[in-house]
């Protein structure tokens, strides 16, 4: 249980520093994600089933902070916790920056064109670019917060201490 | 392996319907909005925190990049510097901030806009998809949703929603943004619409003033006041950068710069609708400012 607080904790600190991130430091105009990197982590260490339902209400708190229609990123994030966490666990840095990188496309290529789906006005945002720097910066900042989060993903997890 | 592909199917299945209940509820009940209310309430309070933490870090981080030229100088001095610079780099961002603050009084008395309420920039957009900022004042300061925000430079971009103590910033570069303007120089109108990216693109301009070239590139864009009295007349936009005739020749591509830096902002002005200046050009002004 505690472990869940704590990926709770991990995942608002990551909603917040991505929000200052996009704002002092955006790459291109693009911030990153950092919500996916926690979740991601998390799915990494957990059976599908859980995954998903993590990634929904992971996804559906970051709904309530954007002005997208609602049940979007909480779609987008529980199939793609759901794919991780049948990935697996990743053993190595490069397979875990695959990972993040390949969570981070996907989530974000499935926002957006579940926006578009919904008759969202995509005509002026730039989708490809907004996926492809998101998922560059996040793949930048990985392996900087991945000891920390590995950490917290395996966190009382019988067995679960590398 | 067929279990194993049943089991996908319905945590699939099961995503889906939770999904189209959360839309359902998002589009046909208030609930949602809601809850993203009280939600962005309390993540602001530590948004905040967070921009005050982060600020000094940006201002020391600034001061040491200017290092790089003094290399050549002995140990003593450099030393010296540091020392000053570390001092400098801690009033900087105060001084920074006055100058800021006159720059956008000037502004403002040059539009004739008073009791406009000011703002701290606390956040930006959660989704690289949408383009606003958060701020640190909202209906419980007098901000309505609708309103011009404004920098020294010139339109951030509009209210788009207000909680209690917080308020979110639709800005002009956003893909739903559309803006009523004027050329300074000649008053020919348009509309500047949000592409995404850092970029403005001007529509709905006159066909026949623009092939008889009425805009030209570094024209400077004003609003126009026209947009059923939510902005002010005269708020500097942007400045044309590209006027190009289509590869067919039926129409212009204008590509139009924010005068604002929008990456680069600390305090806001939101200002009050014009009506209401009109209506209560006093007291209430000078209350709210």
């Amino acid at each position: 249980m505690k472990r869940y607080g704590i990926y709770a904790l991990a995942c608002f600190t990551a909603i917040l520093l991505s929000s200052e991130l996009a704002f002092s430091l955006p790459i291109v105009g693009v911030g990153p994600d950092l919500v996916i990197v926690v979740l991601a982590t998390f799915a990494m260490a957990e059976d599908p089933k859980t995954a998903a339902i993590a990634g929904f209400a992971t996804g559906l708190g970051r709904d309530l902070l954007i002005s997208s229609p609602a049940g979007l990123s909480a779609f987008a994030y529980s199939i793609t916790a759901y794919s991780v966490a049948l990935a697996g666990t990743a053993r190595g840095v490069w397979t875990y920056l695959g990972l993040i990188a390949g969570a981070t496309f996907a989530s974000h290529a499935l926002f957006g064109f579940g926006s578009m789906l919904l008759g969202q006005d995509m005509s002026g945002t730039p989708l490809a670019r907004v996926v492809l720097v998101t998922t560059g910066y996040n793949s930048l900042l990985a392996p900087l917060l991945m000891p920390l989060l590995r950490k917290i993903a395996l966190a009382e997890r019988p067995g679960g201490a590398e | 392996m067929w279990r194993r592909t049943t089991r996908h199917r319905s945590v699939v299945a099961a995503v889906l319907v939770a999904t189209v209940v959360v839309l359902t509820l998002d589009f046909r009940t208030g609930l949602i909005d809601g809850m993203g209310g009280v939600v962005s309430e309390i993540v602001s309070v530590f948004q905040a925190g967070v921009r005050t933490v982060v600020r000094p870090i940006e201002g020391a981080v600034g001061g040491v990049r200017g290092l790089g030229s003094l290399r050549q100088e002995n140990e003593e001095l450099r030393q010296e510097n540091i020392r000053l610079r570390d001092q400098a780099a801690r009033f900087e961002g105060v001084a920074r901030e006055n100058a800021q603050l006159r720059r956008q009084m000037a502004l403002e008395d040059a539009i004739g806009i008073t009791g406009g309420t000011r703002a701290r920039v606390i956040a930006a957009s959660l989704s690289s998809l949408e383009r606003y900022l958060e701020i640190d004042r909202g209906a419980a300061d007098g901000v309505e949703v609708g309103t011009a925000v404004l920098a020294p430079e010139g339109l951030v971009g509009r209210i788009s929603e207000t909680s209690a103590r917080s308020s979110r910033v639709q800005l002009l570069t956003d893909a739903q943004s559309a803006i009523g303007v004027k050329i300074d120089r000649n008053g020919e109108t348009g509309v500047v619409t949000g592409i995404g990216g850092n970029r403005l693109r001007l529509e709905l301009v006159d066909r026949t003033a623009l092939d008889r070239g009425a805009l030209r590139v570094n024209d400077i864009l004003l609003t126009s006041g026209y947009q059923g009295g939510v902005f002010h007349s005269n708020i500097p936009v942007g400045v044309i950068e590209e006027v190009d005739p289509s590869p067919r020749g039926t129409t212009y591509r204008i590509t139009v710069r924010p005068l604002v830096r929008l990456s680069r902002l600390d305090i806001v002005t939101v200002a009050p609708k014009p009506a209401v200046v009109a209506a209560t050009p006093g007291p209430d002004a000078q209350r709210t400012r």
